[in-house]
């Protein structure tokens, strides 16, 4: 009998995606992963310097279980919407000694490139993100092209119903910019 | 022109995001605000000796302290020692301490009533360890993450919300006592420096059924 495990069946659906996902190199290979330590002002300088009309920054960690379990459909959506102008920030919120264990997670799921994992007091990094947010994982947080907080949430959402959100700040951007050219 | 198109661009969004829910799940209810009365407080919960109680029973003289917890989250794991002195300590010092386990179960073995008694015998709890088996409790105070601390006075108001300290990996590196400091305000009558805290944790794993 096979049994598939949590990590073969996260690798199919990364497998999928990883061709097309952030930091995949010309050969399809994807590049080592870099997780560069960021405090909230550096997340959302990132999120204004990413080029992406919608934003999505979402902080997980490997201890998380809906968190790792959300983390394929993220990198599946921003596969699909790149092209759209979206774009995902992956944050580790796992303490500074479980660094390497969230990069060899993220290499599992096919990511490469450049990845942040939180830096800094937990307090300053919460209300720096959202002062609504409670510090439960895993957080997400949509911005729009400018740094601005359009939408956050906490818990794991399904594929469905992560994409149904961001499109509808796609589109609420796009319909802005054709009425301009009217 | 690419100004008014920013503008116009930037007014859509906000129009959008002024219809856009505020907190997408049913149980981000806002917390309770410092000032607040406990909730709920005469809901009889299921202690791990086997007794019901309710939180107006473990209400102490001097305060009420209220943490919601549960058995599987990595964060409360790294804090379950400090949350079980701090417990054990101030129970003796006229607080009323009660931990709630609010997390379905159902999600998470872990989380069930036989691992929550356990754990409350491993870790030598003086105080009630109670299981919040709608999670209606939980979602009364606007409690979201595990481990959160809700303090009241002896008038039943609250004066502390948030997190245990600032270091929940390493003990030894912790600067600031946020719970214990405030304990020992309360107990002294003096103002308590931070009563708002927060730090990273788990999402409480609410029951469906009861949303």
């Amino acid at each position: 009998m096979v049994r598939l495990s949590f990590w073969s069946v996260a690798g199919a659906a990364a497998l999928a995606v990883a061709s097309a996902a952030q930091g995949a190199g010309p050969s399809g290979q994807a590049q080592p992963v870099e997780l560069v330590p960021a405090r909230a002002a550096d997340l959302l300088r990132e999120v204004a310097g990413s080029g992406g009309r919608v934003v999505l920054v979402n902080v997980w960690a490997t201890w998380c279980a809906p968190c790792l379990e959300e983390l394929p459909d993220l990198l599946r959506l921003e596969a699909a919407l790149r092209g759209a102008g979206f774009r995902l920030l992956l944050v580790s919120g796992d303490f500074p000694s479980e660094r390497e264990a969230a990069g060899r997670f993220l290499a599992r799921l096919g990511f490469g490139g450049r990845s942040f994992i939180k830096d800094g007091p937990d307090m300053e990094f919460i209300e720096g993100l959202e002062p609504r947010w409670s510090g439960a994982l895993p957080a997400s947080f949509l911005y729009d092209g400018s740094g601005r907080v359009l939408e956050f949430w906490e818990g794991k959402l399904a594929y469905e119903a992560l994409e149904g959100r961001v499109r509808r700040w796609l589109d609420a951007g796009r319909t802005g910019e054709e009425e301009n050219k009217r | 022109m690419k100004t008014i198109r920013a503008l116009a661009t930037a007014t859509l969004l906000a129009l959008a995001a002024a219809l856009a829910p505020a907190a997408a799940l049913a149980e981000d209810a806002p917390a309770l605000s410092l000032g607040d009365a406990r909730l709920l407080v005469e809901r009889a919960l299921k202690n791990v000796d086997g007794r019901a109680l309710s939180i107006r029973d473990t209400a102490g003289e001097k305060g009420t302290l209220v943490i919601f917890t549960c058995n599987s989250c990595p964060w409360v794991k790294a804090w379950q020692e400090r949350i079980v002195a701090l417990g054990n300590s101030y129970s003796e010092r006229g607080i009323g301490v009660i931990a709630i386990n609010a997390n379905d179960p159902g999600r998470n073995a872990e989380d069930g009533f036989d691992v929550m008694q356990q754990r409350a015998q491993e870790l030598g709890m003086r105080f009630p360890y109670v299981m919040d088996e709608t999670s209606e409790v939980a979602k009364a105070f606007g409690a979201r993450v595990t481990p959160e601390a809700f303090l009241f006075d002896a008038e039943g108001r609250l004066v502390y919300h948030g997190t245990i300290d600032d270091n929940a990996k390493d003990p030894s590196a912790v600067t600031q006592h946020f719970l214990r400091d405030a304990l020992e305000a309360l107990l002294a009558g003096r103002e308590i420096a931070q009563k708002e805290t927060k730090a990273l944790g788990c999402t409480i794993k609410f029951r469906k059924e009861a949303s």
